[in-house]
């Protein structure tokens, strides 16, 4: 037998990421990072399709276009039987939740969502206002067991509560920041949701916009979770898909030749972006595109 | 791991006051001041005749290269890398993209062709192909064909030899090979195969771990990889970017793609900037399309991103524009806001120190739409001007400038 010892060097942890599990679907538990055999025990990297309640409000044509035609419980039900591992729903409402839109959500929350059987992603609208609204109407009229997003240093007095005692998985969003992170961990902790409940978001942006800070402050926040820092080892999600058709070069076509088909190029940028941050050690990846969906899921 | 000085200091007679304690033989006034030195490499090891063993050995280890440098041709490099993860320092040598041609292919001229005339430009760097990777029975013509100092071809016999292997073991055995026959310079290409993403992807950790952290002599040299032929374009998108960021040197494309390489060298640009130093543009008033004394006056942070994102669409206008850059640390417009390096003060201070107001007869400035917050407090600080608060997005700003015009 050959010797490797010599050469070998086997990755030194402490402490194995936290594991959490939604509707029978294992989250986290990483001990290396991806792709290695002393990673074997965790979940894979997982992905996540995200469907918005609202095309109209702020989604690239290119988006738009692949579910043209169809009615959003059809194209929910589509995302439900494609090869995602979870649904994500963004509640993108604009206005100030009146009660007619209210009722509005909490019927596509009993009538529609209630029909999907993959894990759920429910998202607020990214706007703390609205959200510090609407998150506890989410997390209350859940179907299910979901993971919420987010909460962030503003907002999270708030949603925290609701969170924990409807018992969703609750998403903590940073600015790139491994300290922010830590702390505001710390501070839902104490506001009464368990640390096995939490995700960590460090609010990255997308390929070519800064990709490379969130890259590597999910490979710092791994690396000080093996280290055996039990407030940062909580499963990492990244909202890639959305930071990515924020790029220019993802959501336009006013480049020459040589920036390549547009089509193209959009669903690789998804793709590219997405793939980076799962070697990184990202466990949940969310994106926009159906295709890029699948080709992930191909390669994972 | 580089020794510190306080690390080095521990093994001389000062540390442990043994005898040689401050001897000055070595030339320095005390054993920590020698140590501090050695730590910088400013002075040998050989100059203080107490050095313990352990500490020779120490040294010797760490002054082992962990990846070699290997020269694919005048123009470029690959390897050399020092750390794991891009946070230690920074990744050195940007990782090669390479396009396999088979020099019997029919088509060989016209898609050598285009891989030559591919080029575009990204936040002041130019992508292009590096290198051919060169495969069939016509090489020496194809070779000719290619001569072109931009582009390397791969494999070049005078530069390197490949060492050619299915897994880490292989590899490590025929490098041996290799560097028993007295070969320096070699190349690493690790077969995909029908091997998993995750397969290729674990085989190249445990390279770069034995090279960066064991210094294990066979395995510290690049590695290169080619994506299976029977891979469709986004699927070489998801695995070619795997690599870039999962330690392959080299990764040999199959096609010529343009979207896939638009994506791959945007990727590896952000993998390879400087962590510690986000590139930055020089703070001062860019002048686009030759501006007349009325043209408009836009104002910016000096990030690299944010500058070309908002100078790429300046430069498309029909018009002349004035685009003023102020001293922030290299952060993006609301990065810089929220860590005060975009204060009214620094803006006044900037616009005023440019000389501004000698260079147009204009008095408006068009600030972020990111800063409308911002508009107030800018205002009161430089009364002279009218501020007016642009579009959010950079790409938006023909459109904004054109329905001012009109106006
Ligand atoms: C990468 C990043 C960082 C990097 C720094 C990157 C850098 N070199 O600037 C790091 C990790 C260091 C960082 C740090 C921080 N960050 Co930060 N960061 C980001 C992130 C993800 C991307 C920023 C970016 O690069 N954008 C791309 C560039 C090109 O955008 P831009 O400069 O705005 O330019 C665009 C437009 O503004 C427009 N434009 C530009 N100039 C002009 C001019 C005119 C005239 C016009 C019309 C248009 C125009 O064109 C460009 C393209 O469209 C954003 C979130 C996000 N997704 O945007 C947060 C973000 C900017 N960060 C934020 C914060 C709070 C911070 C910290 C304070 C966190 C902390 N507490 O430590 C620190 C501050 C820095 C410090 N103290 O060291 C907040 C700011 C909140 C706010 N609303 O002000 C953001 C928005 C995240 C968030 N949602 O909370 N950050
Ligand atoms: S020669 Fe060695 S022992 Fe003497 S002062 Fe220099 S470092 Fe100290």
């Amino acid at each position: 037998m050959h010797n490797t010892d010599s050469y070998i060097v086997n990755f030194n942890i402490k402490e194995q990421n936290r594991t959490t599990s939604l509707s029978g679907t294992k989250i986290g538990g990483a001990s290396s990072f991806p792709f290695m055999k002393e990673n074997e025990n965790s979940a894979k990297p997982l992905i996540a399709l995200e469907i918005p309640y609202n095309f109209a409000n702020g989604y690239p044509d290119i988006i738009k276009e692949k579910w043209q035609g169809k009615s959003l419980p059809q194209i929910l039900h589509e995302a439900d039987c494609s090869n995602a591992d979870i649904i994500s729903i963004k509640f993108n409402v604009s206005n100030d939740l009146s009660e007619k839109e209210i009722s509005g959500i909490k019927d596509f929350l009993k009538n529609t969502v209630s029909k999907i059987e993959k894990p759920l992603i429910l998202r607020g609208a990214n706007n703390n206002s609205i959200d510090i609204k609407l998150l506890p109407i989410l997390a209350e009229n859940a179907p299910k067991e979901c993971i919420i997003a987010f909460a962030d240093e503003e907002t999270y007095e708030y949603i925290v509560p609701y969170a924990a005692k409807y018992n969703h998985i609750l998403v903590l969003r940073t600015p790139i920041d491994i300290n922010l992170a830590k702390e505001l961990n710390i501070l839902s902790i104490d506001k009464g949701i368990n640390p096995d409940r939490i995700l960590i978001d460090p609010d990255m942006g997308g390929l070519g916009y800064g990709l490379d800070y969130g890259y590597s402050i999910i490979e710092k926040i791994k690396q000080a979770a093996f280290d055996g820092d039990t407030m940062l080892n909580m499963p990492i999600i990244a909202f890639i898909g959305e930071e990515s058709y924020r790029a220019k070069e993802a959501k336009t076509d006013a480049f020459s030749k040589d920036w390549g088909d547009f089509e193209q190029r959009t669903v690789m940028w998804e793709i590219s972006g997405a793939s980076a941050i799962i070697s990184a050690g990202a466990d949940i990846v969310v994106l926009w595109n159906p295709e890029s969906v699948k080709v992930l899921k191909g390669i994972i | 791991m580089e020794l510190t000085g306080l690390q080095i200091f521990k093994y001389l007679p000062g540390a442990k006051k043994a005898e040689g304690t401050n001897c000055k033989k070595c030339g320095c006034p005390t054993c920590m001041a020698y140590a501090l030195k050695l730590a910088k490499k400013q002075i040998g090891i050989e100059k203080c005749p107490h050095i313990p063993d352990e500490l020779k050995e120490k040294f010797s280890e760490a002054s082992k290269i962990q990846q070699y440098e290997i020269k694919l041709s005048n123009e470029l490099v690959t390897g050399g890398e020092t750390v794991m993860f891009r946070h230690d320092k920074t990744f050195v040598n940007k990782t090669v993209i390479a396009i396999h041609l088979d020099s019997d292919d029919a088509d060989f001229d016209t898609k050598l062709e285009k891989i030559k005339n591919y080029h575009i430009e990204r936040i002041g760097e130019t992508f292009k192909v590096d290198a051919i990777y060169l495969t069939g029975t016509n090489k020496d013509l194809a070779r000719k064909k290619i001569q072109n100092e931009n582009i390397a071809v791969i494999p070049d016999d005078s530069l390197y030899s490949i060492a050619k292997g299915n897994n880490i073991e292989e590899l490590e055995q025929e490098s041996k090979r290799l560097l028993e026959q007295g070969q320096k310079s070699i190349i690493l290409e690790l077969a995909y195969d029908n091997k998993s993403t995750a397969e290729i992807a674990e085989q190249l950790t445990y390279i770069r771990r034995a090279a960066i952290i064991k210094r294990y002599e066979p395995l510290t040299y690049p590695v290169m990889v080619k994506l299976p032929q029977n891979m469709d374009n986004l699927q070489a998108c998801a695995v070619a970017s795997l690599l870039v960021c999962r330690y392959a040197n080299i990764v040999v494309l199959n096609d010529f793609n343009e979207a896939l390489l638009t994506t791959l060298f945007t990727l590896r640009q952000n993998i390879y900037t400087n962590p510690q130093k986000p590139l930055q543009v020089e703070a001062k008033i860019y002048e686009f399309n030759e501006p007349d004394r009325n043209a408009p006056v836009l104002l910016t942070t000096n990030f690299a991103l944010t500058y070309f994102a908002v100078a790429g669409e300046l430069e498309s206008l029909p018009c002349g524009s004035y685009l003023v850059v102020t001293p922030s640390d290299g952060m993006s417009v609301l990065t810089a806001w929220s860590a005060d390096k975009f204060t009214a003060d620094l803006v006044a201070k900037s616009v005023k120190d440019f000389e501004l107001a000698k260079k147009v007869d204009t008095r408006s400035i068009i600030i972020p739409g990111l800063l409308s917050h911002m508009k107030d407090e800018l205002q009161e600080a430089m009364p002279e001007w009218n501020i007016v608060t642009g579009t959010i997005e950079a790409c938006q700003i023909p459109e904004f400038l054109k329905s001012r015009e009109s106006l």
